[in-house]
């Protein structure tokens, strides 16, 4: 598929290219900072799984640039972005074009003091300025090391087992390589979700935010009620801008409650693991039944989470949110693209995909690796 | 008031193997099927875990009495234990009345982490006895830890006193080694001895590490690593080890190492030595490599010694990522290969290759340059899955030393094939008789004059005989040993021929005619044969170039001393069909009165023609006159017919009804149903191929329907009736001489070609591979629906129509088993003509008609009718066209309905409303019975902008004027939206329609709707979002913009997106059961009871699905089952 009609199956991936973010998960991000105000007071931020760096360049324009992309800065920039992907013709159907004011991003830039962003990837990335890249495994326990001296250079002490000044956010937008078999994939992606819980145990502030990719299939209610442990409020939000036919979407978890006496430990960390470790302090979360009418008319019906649980596996479905505006495109909609409209180039080449060299085999052996002639009687 | 779900029948991908004596474990998510698989008997089918899929199947012991062993998946595992009845392991299966095999379990145990493979520790005598039965096994884990399972027997002092309660074993756990964090996507196990076990495991970042664990005194043990290999370019799927190999230029036998990837390669590398890496300070480290390491892709791994040097050789064939490789041991000799290692691999291209490893001394280069010290080749190919993914793999070694490979893929498909000793998989088969010879002029043609003899012609004129079961152990065989039958100038330069097995005769002709008939033969063309032909004169038509006349001749072959011809008749050709050549011809003998002539034509055509009887033609004293009837044009498109069959219809055997099968170049199979004395044809069935398009012939063999043809270079002998190819031959392609004779007494037949001027017999008395158990889509499916109850053959079916991902629209029957047969989902047809994934399906009323609906605007109206012998027939009645700019548009849903009144011809006409995924709807009338514009769009409108995912029509039928709330849509954007028809059918253009009003249920995505009427004012409305809510709307009509609307929201109903919903059953007017499913995998039952406004809802209980990605649910049988579709097929009965 050529750049172009992938241009006109994804609105945000034009939009990307046109506003010059690496790829199309950064509106992911500002979707979900559009619901839950995620950086709000943040300076200290992890983010995990993070090429080929989109979510880092939302970090760095917002908090190292100090560009607003929060409610205010995103309602103006819709409209011009609706009209942008819409044309013309369209944008006048939806109440015809008005000026918009450019928001003022350099106006109005206010970097804010005592930023620190550590990005970490298993691929090489691209360095942003500010950022602070490492290239390691995040399931790997050489990598807590790795961070702690990246996010305090100068006073790393290598025995300490957490960060002397703690993070505000702890991101991972990680994803597998997925192979089609459910369950494989549903469980590393739980993997690396603990992997970065693991080390946002290591890093976080109490009162911290952890956002992670999780996928909403098989048992996600496991891994709900186990981060539910160690965070006040925990929610699951899908970004307008991630597929509805994907089954990815985001925990967004809240009010990070180390546990009373918790340690974050090299030697034993979660990595392996699915659950916590039991402690008293760690309320099991449960929802009541109810009925109730709501604002909007209709009846809302809760059963309760106490029949979630099955056979001794602590349950509980996380509340859902979808974030962004109704109003933003919608990243499985077809768009009537204006005719003139030239396609842009990525702002980052995709990374070589593995089987490069196998292609490259195919076509050198003229189609079929060379196989077939005079191998077999 | 309660209902559950019982599990009867399951479709899913198999995703572990066992061979276990005569049985075959099949693991197919959290169920094992046993089988047995010799002959492909499904003696049971157990539920091993609660939900959790099996990964891993291992055998811990096998006598002649019962069989342990140990069922793994995530991170559970438990033993298994069967004992055999007495007739067992014979397993007669004829005797169903024997009791069924089954396993007793233990209790399930769970690892603390997810496990890669699991091995069984090689028996020790022990003081106590029982000698047999392993009582470790070691684990892997996704973090590279080693566990210990221990496995206590109890009671078992004396020989089968295993209890019969099931905690007669127990299972316990404890670790060896703790895990290293670092994620691993693959793992292998090799006990060294009992003390020591082998590690290698592939991580996701391209390295492979080996270390060893060794059991130390007392408590404490020791892991030592001993290589890292980095080279693969992506995440390693797959590792193996492998016995101990001879090499041919090593004194001492050495250990390979075999692994795949993301990168496509299968790489082989040596661990004949396992040094002891001197960074292993602590068992700990020693399992994961250096502790502080950058690590990722191209991270500094040269602190090891270990660089790409002892990579042995590299393999690339398969087209995507490798999932499995399994060393097979050494091969037999080849011509090319003299003491190869052989290795199989499975990938997602649905394949399984086989490979020779050789070792070699001057240096293999690839193209990169890189020298190996060994040669990877492949030899083989088994494609026999459809769509991705061949996740299973098992092999047998039999005492003869032959292999059978057994395969389990996405498809749910089982496939067994034996590995020949000397030949690849690829054109040989299992019992190949295959010879060449080099002939002195060239070979003219071919014609079998019996199942495995053949007569040919050389250039020189020249008519030898063939047998091929004589010369089948010949290894180089050539033309002198044929003996010359005779030679004439006739022959010389053109010889055409045309043979039949079952009348053990053939017919030549050369360029002068002089055979039959006196001028340039063009053709001639034989009546097919069926059993009574011997009794009758056989019948032959021939064409000659240039004439406009063809022949039809009688011959008399029981006449002695020679066949004589009893009569002659010219066929006029159709004048005004143009460019009308004869390329197929059958004959119908109907008792009384007339024969009936088929012909088909190069141009896709066929001709029929009445051929009256030639003692009723005597008895009226006038010359016999063959009187054409009936050209029916376009049968196969503008291509040539090929091969046609008459099959009777079954009500009136030997009579002026049934239905014509033919194919053609074109690539499909089409039956036109014929009533020969009123002339009357209608097309009742075409679909394409899985191959072609030159299809060239159709024979029934043993009652099954066989097609074959070419696909690519290969010639290929297809089963319609199974869907199934039986053999693929290489023989370069369509354009050659050839004759094919399939087999009296098997599946096989003698095919036999020119190729490079040489002659090439291929015989197969077997198909190239057994389906042990039959599969689905090879790809999730995206949409289902169910027909009413159709009647076929004196009993009702229901069919269900299943669309995917794969491109494919499949048509089951469902049938609940009995005491003779399992439950069983079985695919009657496959319709091949979307080019994108299915996006939704709907039956009409009556089930004649199937929609379909996919990307790029793909709308097709599918025929759908119960015929003999042929059963499923589908014809794409109409396509609608694309009318929009935007290339990849999907018609994401639709609805469609009868519009009264409005048949023409017995055709019906139909309202379709289509949404679309850039929010747009269109309204279209569709009437069959028109000669011209059958297709009219009715209405355009536009939603918003979001997608649209859902549409239904409010009433029963359409009226006019029409009511104010026609039908609803629902989109991403989690509302639903109502709409009106225009007032009136306008003649003119198109009129632009908008919603009336928009209603908020859900989040975000409508993923599914499901709409019941309940009273005649009243309806229902059911939808699952993204937001894992179900709603519960009831929709009162009104006249006003909005209906009256009660909206009840279940918010967190399932874990994930909620997919699928349907009615079960109506208990009353105002209550009834509905079942919901999701992502989840979890299906849920509900009541809901209607009071006034009020909607009340219980949860009557729910079941875990194996199926994954479920998209759809169906009610069988008035409410008694449900399936739900997604990656895979199941089927509960709703007690």
């Amino acid at each position: 598929m050529g750049k172009s009609s992938k241009d006109k199956r994804d609105a945000y991936y034009r939009l990307a290219k046109e506003q010059g973010w690496r790829a199309r998960s950064a509106y992911k991000l500002l979707q979900l900072d559009e619901e839950f105000n995620l950086f709000e007071d943040v300076t200290r931020v992890v983010d995990l799984c993070a090429a080929p760096g989109s979510w880092s360049q939302v970090l760095s324009r917002i908090l190292i640039k100090g560009e607003k992309f929060g409610r205010t800065g995103w309602q103006d920039r819709q409209e011009r972005d609706r009209q942008y992907v819409y044309g013309d013709e369209v944008g006048k159907a939806h109440g015809g074009i008005h000026e918009v004011e450019a928001v003022g991003e350099e106006k109005e830039l206010k970097p804010r003091e005592g930023v620190k962003i550590v990005a970490i990837d298993l691929q090489p990335m691209s360095p942003l300025d500010g950022i602070t890249t490492l290239r390691a495994d995040i399931t790997h326990p050489s990598t807590i090391p790795l961070l702690l001296q990246a996010l305090d250079p100068e006073t790393f002490d290598p025995a300490a087992t957490s960060a002397p000044h703690p993070v505000d956010l702890v991101l991972s937008d990680g994803a597998p390589d997925v192979t089609g078999l459910h369950d494989l994939d549903i469980y590393v992606q739980s993997q690396l979700l603990w992997a970065a819980l693991n080390l946002a145990l290591c890093v976080l502030k109490p009162g911290g935010k952890f956002v992670a990719k999780i996928f909403r299939g098989k048992d996600v209610d496991l891994l709900f009620a186990q981060l539910k442990l160690v965070f006040e409020r925990v929610r699951v939000a899908k970004p307008r801008s991630s597929r509805a036919s994907s089954i990815e979407a985001f925990v967004v978890c809240e009010g990070f409650r180390p546990p009373e006496g918790f340690k974050a430990s090299l030697d034993n960390p979660l990595g392996a693991g699915a659950t916590l470790p039991a402690n008293p302090d760690m309320a099991k979360e449960k929802t009541k039944p109810y009925r109730k009418m709501r604002e909007d008319g209709i009846i809302e019906l809760e059963f309760g989470s106490e029949d979630e649980d099955t056979q001794g596996d602590i349950r509980w479905v996380a509340p859902f949110l979808a974030c962004g505006d109704l109003s933003a495109y919608d990243s499985d909609a077809s768009y009537h693209l204006p005719k003139d409209r030239q396609s842009l180039d990525p702002i980052q080449p995709p990374t070589a995909p593995p089987y490069k060299r196998a292609l490259e085999m195919r076509k050198a052996a003229g189609g079929a690796y060379g196989k077939t002639k005079g191998m077999s009687t | 008031m309660s209902a559950s779900l019982r599990h009867e029948c399951i479709r899913v991908p198999v995703t572990a193997l066992a061979f276990c004596d005569k049985l075959l474990l099949v693991a197919e998510g959290n169920f094992v099927n046993i089988l047995h698989h010799e002959n492909s008997a499904l003696l049971a089918t157990q539920q091993i875990f609660d939900s959790q899929a099996i990964h891993g199947i291992t055998v811990c012991f096998e006598t002649a009495s019962e069989t342990v062993v140990i069922f793994w998946g995530g991170s559970l595992l438990l033993l298994g234990h069967l004992k055999y009845t007495s007739s067992l392991p014979l397993l007669d299966v004829e005797n169903l009345h024997e009791p069924r095999p089954q396993f007793q379990l233990s209790q399930v145990v769970e690892a603390p982490d997810w496990i890669l493979d699991l091995s069984f520790c090689p028996t020790v005598n022990s003081v106590l006895g029982d000698q047999t039965r392993p009582r470790t096994a070691a684990v892997i884990t996704a973090h590279n830890a080693l566990l210990e399972v221990h496995i206590v027997y109890h009671g078992t002092t004396s020989q089968g006193a295993f209890m019969s309660k099931s905690d007669s074993i127990e299972l316990s756990i404890s670790e060896l080694t703790a895990s290293s964090r670092c994620i691993l996507y693959s793992g292998h196990l090799l006990w060294l001895s009992n003390g020591r076990v082998l590690v290698a495991a592939g991580t996701a970042f391209g390295e492979i590490l080996v270390w060893s664990w060794i059991r130390g005194q007392g408590s404490s043990s020791n892991a030592k690593l001993h290589h890292i290999f980095t080279g693969h370019e992506g995440s390693v799927f797959g590792v193996r080890i492998s016995e101990e190999v001879t090499f041919s230029d090593r004194s001492s036998p050495g250990r390979l190492l075999a692994s795949c990837s993301d990168d496509r390669s299968i790489r082989i590398w040596d661990i004949s030595e396992l040094p002891a890496a001197s960074f292993s300070k602590s068992p700990q480290e020693g399992a994961d490599a250096l502790h502080v390491r950058e690590t990722g892709f191209g991270a500094n791994t040269l602190d090891l010694e270990d660089s790409n040097t002892v990579c042995l050789a590299i393999g690339w064939g398969h087209s995507s990522r490798v999932w499995t490789v399994r060393f097979l041991g050494t091969s037999p000799p080849t011509r090319q290969d003299i003491n190869a290692i052989q290795l199989i691999s499975t990938g997602e291209d649905a394949t399984s290759r086989l490979w020779n490893i050789t070792s070699q001394n001057t240096g293999n280069r690839d193209g990169s340059g890189q020298a190996y010290s060994f040669t990877m080749r492949q030899v083989g190919t088994a494609t026999y899955h459809s769509g991705k993914n061949v996740w299973s793999l098992a092999v047998l070694n039999s005492s003869d030393g032959a292999k059978k490979i057994v395969t389990g893929a996405a498809d749910s498909k089982i496939i067994t094939y034996h590995l020949s000793s000397s030949h690849s998989q690829d054109t040989v088969p299992a019992s190949p008789a295959h010879t060449t010879s080099k002939a002195i002029d060239l070979f003219r043609s071919y014609a079998f004059i019996d199942e495995r003899s053949f007569i040919f012609t050389t250039n020189s004129g020249t008519l030898f005989p063939a047998d091929t079961t004589i010369v089948s152990n010949d290894t180089n065989p050539n033309i002198q040993k044929y003996e010359r039958l005779h030679q004439t100038p006739d022959l010389k330069g053109y010889s055409i021929s045309a043979g039949s097995a079952l009348l053990k005769a053939a017919f030549l002709a050369g360029s002068s005619g002089t055979i039959y008939i006196d001028s340039k033969v063009a053709g001639i063309f034989l009546q097919p044969a069926s059993q009574d032909a011997q009794k009758q004169p056989m019948t032959l038509l021939t064409t000659s170039v240039g004439s406009k006349t063809a022949q039809l001749i009688s011959v008399d072959l029981s006449s002695s001393p020679e066949p004589c011809v009893l009569q002659k008749l010219a066929v006029p050709l159709p004048q005004l069909t143009p460019g009308f050549i004869v390329t197929s011809m059958a004959l119908v003998r109907v008792f009384p009165v007339n024969n009936y002539l088929f012909i088909g034509s190069r141009t896709g055509c066929i001709a029929i023609y009445t051929v009256p009887k030639a003692q009723q033609a005597t008895a009226d004293g006038e010359s016999l006159q063959i009187t054409l009837s009936k050209v029916v044009g376009g049968v196969h498109g503008k291509e040539a017919v090929t091969s046609m069959i008459w099959i009777p219809s079954e009500l009136d055997f030997g009579s002026q009804i049934g239905y014509l099968l033919s194919v053609g170049r074109d690539g499909s199979c089409a039956v036109l149903f014929l009533d020969l004395t009123h002339h009357n044809s209608e097309l009742v069935h075409r679909t394409a191929l899985p191959f072609g398009p030159n299809i060239e012939g159709v024979c029934i063999n043993q009652g099954n329907l066989m097609i074959y043809g070419f696909r690519g270079t290969k010639f290929v002998l297809y089963s319609e009736a199974t869907e199934e190819e039986v053999m693929a031959i290489e023989c370069g392609g369509a354009h050659r001489t050839w004759d094919f004779s399939p087999g009296n007494s098997h599946p096989g037949g003698t095919f036999v070609w020119t190729q490079a001027s040489n002659m090439h017999v291929f015989t197969f008395t077997e198909a190239s591979h057994v389906v042990l158990r039959n599969g689905g889509h090879g790809r999730e499916i995206k949409a289902a629906a169910v027909s009413p109850p159709i009647p076929a053959h004196g009993r009702n079916v229901q069919l269900v129509a299943t669309g995917a991902e794969d491109t494919d629209i499949k048509i089951f029957e469902y049938t609940s088993g009995d005491s003779a047969s399992a439950p069983n989902i079985h695919c009657l047809r496959t319709l091949r003509k979307h080019t994108t994934g299915i996006q939704h399906l709907q039956w009409s009323e009556d089930g004649e008609y199937l929609f379909s609906s996919g990307g790029c605007e793909e709308f097709y109206m599918w025929r759908i009718r119960m015929l003999p012998v042929i059963g499923v027939g589908a014809v794409c009645e109409t396509v609608c066209a694309p009318e929009s700019e935007i290339a990849d548009l999907r018609i994401v849903s639709f609805a469609a309905r009868r519009q009264e009144g409005t048949a023409v011809n017995a055709k019906p006409g139909f309202v379709i409303s289509m949404v679309y995924s850039d929010s747009t709807v269109r309204i279209y009338t569709y009437n069959g019975g028109l000669i011209s514009n059958k297709w009219r769009l009715l209405a355009t409108g536009t939603y918003l902008t979001s997608c649209l995912t859902q549409c239904v029509f409010l009433d029963p039928m359409i009226s006019y004027p029409a009511q104010t709330h026609d039908f609803l849509t629902s989109g991403t954007d989690g509302h639903i939206a109502f709409w009106s028809l225009p007032k009136q059918e306008s003649t003119a253009d198109p009129v632009q329609v908008h919603h009336t009003s928009r209603t908020k249920l859900h989040q975000s995505t409508v993923k599914t709707l499901t709409y019941q009427h309940i009273s005649p004012d009243t309806a229902l409305l059911i939808t699952g979002g993204d937001d894992g809510a179900v709603g519960l709307t009831l929709i009162r009509k009104n006249d006003k913009a909005t209906p009256m609307l009660s909206r009840l929201l279940i918010p967190r109903a399932h874990a994930s997106a909620v997919t699928a919903s349907a009615i079960i059953s109506l208990l009353d007017p105002a209550r009834f059961q509905m079942a919901t499913s999701g992502n989840d995998q979890r299906v849920i039952l509900w009541e809901i009871t209607i009071e006034e406004d009020a909607v009340r809802v219980e949860k009557l209980g729910g079941v875990s699905t194996a199926v994954a990605d479920v998209s759809s649910m169906v009610v069988l049988d008035g409410g008694a089952r449900v399936l739900v579709c997604g990656v895979g097929m199941q089927v509960w009965r709703i007690s």
